[in-house]
């Protein structure tokens, strides 16, 4: 029986808030700091309300005020400035951020105070030094109104607010802003002719949003489409009238929660907590029925039939999802056999088993083969999110491992694409051609895994992949993804320093740094640019101030192979010694041993208390390595697209 | 619904929207009597009460319900 599901504003993919959140909230004070990071994040994971959101938002800064930040959560310092009532927003960000992964600071202006704040070099926003600075505005603070008589409205003057406020951020603070698009709201003057018809609001705020969206990508800001957020609940839902006149709400109440949570999974995602991968179940999700019961005639899965269709749909969703870099699994109550037959006989299947990065089917409980899945693929458990039709399932998943996102898909398999994709897990704040060849690798990944069992041992295995690795320093086509890699890479980083684009920008052709991008290839497959390594160049010492790598290349080698390389690029520059910094964090262990591995001597710790290690480069012998290095006929940021 | 099951339903509004336990809720409490209740905790208890009730408020409903006294006769007016 299907019970109908939700409107997209109240958020359906989110279980409905317990009525005993204030009380889980207070039990969190009883909890240890990983426990605090996870609850405060499974807590809001449930749908709030802004009175909900505000209890929330209160216990979080009370336990960070007592116990420090919580374990597991990002940090993120956000700006936010607006033209209308942004109180009931900074309590909903921090709720909503929490669900994110994110730890939010809100710095907030004064009410209308935008241009002020970011012009003004000593403002309380610029001083504040965010990571990122929200505008919140809406169109009836800008200066769109014309006048009374035709035309009523241009768009020229709030397109230049804009840029003046994001220009005006950018030099003062550094920060990028997030800038979002301008919702339509429901009136209109002509009706349809609105739209082609310059100088009316609907058409004025169609060219400044394409505008914004266009230059707000070009100049390293992030886009949040405001507008395309309103036109999937409908601008009546969005614009309240009475909300705006009693208190200038520019977003209704009712809207709040999914707007919050749109900016937090934006914000999520620059701090790389966007998910990587998509688990699916099988039976009653990928097909009609139970394949083990139905049987291959018995399953629906054809084209014409509306059940058939509602499931081929999931499947072309989940197609799409992998060609833009998703990676999929399978993880199924099924015998292994049994499991594969549509994939291998069915003609309406749309996914093919080689989409499948890794293909769990058993009757192990669910949990269990997610962590086995996200070991496999040698990604966290908090990049999975598991599509499953059967409530028990969702909720023996969410209770064992809450860091997985499990979407409430309801029981009507026509609704659960749409569901699944307004949640927004995978939002992406740019793309790359690494991204579009993530899927292809992750699959190399699992071969690699098995030519590394059929192999005797790990110099044979090293040897066997035929690694090639080029080298470059920062250039402007590589841009994009570096600044990815240093703000997503957890693991393999010795100090995890973050930088924006701007700042990346900044380091290209620096006679004070020296930097290197590195791309590796094997006979599997090419994993395109996956290191950066900064370093400050202090007379005869070369200081290193970053250096990370995506965890796929990692125990192949491929850090002696950096490690030589900068010794070489050193020696050829005049540079004596190394020193390299490892600043501990409750994700960088992997690294903790990389200096004394790679011959470094530690030395006392600096004042912040970073290790510090040194490399005296004329006692140096380099490393073996299994990697050639490849002289790039073309930058390496350039591998990745070659590959698809 | 009777006038005592929208007060029962009502007090659990005002306790979600005013979250303290200090407000002694009854027929004569007032906005000017809950420092909390300003123009921001009207807007949540407005729509706190749209959202629990499925009433729809004006702007003139909005500034007459001031009191526990005139919210309820609001809301037993239906609509």
């Amino acid at each position: 029986m299907s019970s109908g599901r939700l409107p997209l504003v109240e958020m359906p993919w989110l279980p409905r808030v317990s009525a005993t959140l204030r009380a889980d909230l207070r039990a969190l004070e009883q909890a240890d700091a990983a426990g605090r990071g996870a609850g405060l994040q499974r807590l809001a994971t449930q749908y709030l309300g802004l009175n909900q959101a505000l209890s929330l938002a209160q216990a979080a800064k009370k336990l960070e005020a007592a116990h420090g930040t919580p374990k597991g959560l990002a940090p993120f310092r956000l700006g936010v400035v607006g033209n209308a009532t942004l109180d009931f927003l900074g309590p909903m960000l921090v709720a909503s951020a929490l669900r994110h992964g994110v730890n939010l600071e809100i710095v907030a202006a004064d009410f209308g105070q935008a241009v002020q704040e970011a012009t003004d070099p000593d403002s309380k926003m610029n001083q504040a030094r965010p990571d990122a600075v929200l505008l919140a505005l809406d169109h009836r603070g800008l200066p769109f109104r014309a006048g009374n008589s035709f035309p009523p409205f241009d768009g020229a003057a709030a397109a230049a607010d804009i840029a003046a406020i994001a220009g005006g951020f950018r030099r003062h603070c550094g920060a990028p802003c997030l800038v979002q698009t301008l919702p339509t709201p429901p009136e209109q003057l002509f009706g349809s002719l609105d739209r082609a018809t310059r100088g009316t609001l609907r058409a004025e705020l169609a060219s400044f949003n394409a505008a914004i969206a266009r230059e707000a990508t070009s100049r390293g800001d992030v886009l949040v489409d405001v507008d395309w957020l309103v036109q999937s609940i409908g601008a009546d839902e969005w614009f309240d009238d009475r909300q705006w006149y009693v208190a200038r709400l520019a977003c209704s109440m009712r809207a709040l929660p999914l707007y919050a949570d749109f900016v937090a999974r934006t914000i999520g995602a620059i701090r790389g907590k966007a998910r990587k991968c998509l688990v699916l179940d099988l039976d009653n999700t990928l097909w009609g029925g139970v394949i083990g019961d139905d049987g291959l005639e018995g399953i629906a899965l054809q084209p014409g039939d509306a059940r058939g269709e509602a499931h081929r749909a999931i499947q072309q969703a989940a197609a799409d999802l992998r060609a833009r870099g998703i990676v999929l699994a399978v993880c199924s109550k099924n015998d292994d056999a049994t499991a594969r037959q549509p994939f291998r006989s069915h003609d309406g299947m749309i996914l093919r088993e080689s989409d499948i990065a890794v293909f769990v089917a058993n009757w192990d409980d669910k949990a269990t083969n997610l962590e086995r899945i996200a070991r496999q693929l040698d990604i966290g458990i908090d990049s999975l999110v598991l599509l499953d039709d059967n409530p028990a399932e969702r909720a023996q998943v969410r209770a064992a491992l809450p860091q997985v996102a499990v979407p409430e898909v309801g029981d009507d398999p026509s609704q659960y694409v749409r569901v699944l994709l307004a949640a927004g897990y995978f939002e992406s704040v740019s793309f790359t051609a690494e991204d579009l060849a993530r899927a292809d690798q992750y699959a190399g990944n699992a071969q690699r895994a098995q030519a590394l069992e059929g192999s005797r041992n790990l110099d044979e295995f090293l040897v066997s992949l035929q690694q090639e690795i080029a080298f470059a320093p920062f250039t402007a086509q590589g841009r994009k993804r570096i600044t990815q890699l240093i703000n997503k890479t957890n693991q393999f980083n010795v100090a995890t320093r973050r930088y924006t684009e701007q700042q990346v920008a900044s380091l290209e052709g620096s006679a004070a740094h020296y930097t290197l991008q590195y791309s590796v290839r094997d006979r599997f497959g090419d994993n395109g640019m996956i290191g950066v390594v900064i370093c400050a160049i202090d007379g005869d010492t070369w200081r290193v101030d970053s250096w990370l790598m995506s965890c796929r290349v990692l125990n192949r080698g491929v850090e002696q192979a950096v490690c030589n390389r900068l010794v070489d690029d050193a020696r050829r520059a005049g540079a004596h010694r190394i020193v390299g910094t490892y600043v501990p964090t409750d994700r960088n262990g992997i690294v903790k041993d990389l200096f004394a591995k790679l011959g470094f001597t530690r030395g006392a710790d600096d004042a912040s208390g970073a290790q510090c290690w040194t490399l005296e480069l004329a006692a140096f012998v380099p490393h073996r390595v299994f990697a050639a290095e490849r002289v790039a006929e073309r930058a390496p940021e350039a591998a990745g697209a070659a590959a698809t | 619904m009777t006038r005592d099951e929208i007060r029962t339903r009502l007090e659990a509004v005002f306790t979600d929207v005013f979250d303290d336990g200090d407000v002694a809720f009854d027929e004569s409490l007032a906005r000017e009597s809950v420092p909390t209740w300003d123009s921001l905790g009207h807007i949540r208890l407005m729509s706190g009460i749209e959202e629990a009730f499925g009433v729809h408020l004006s702007i003139d409903d909005m500034e007459r319900m001031v009191s526990v006294r005139a919210i309820l006769d609001r809301i037993a007016a239906g609509g």
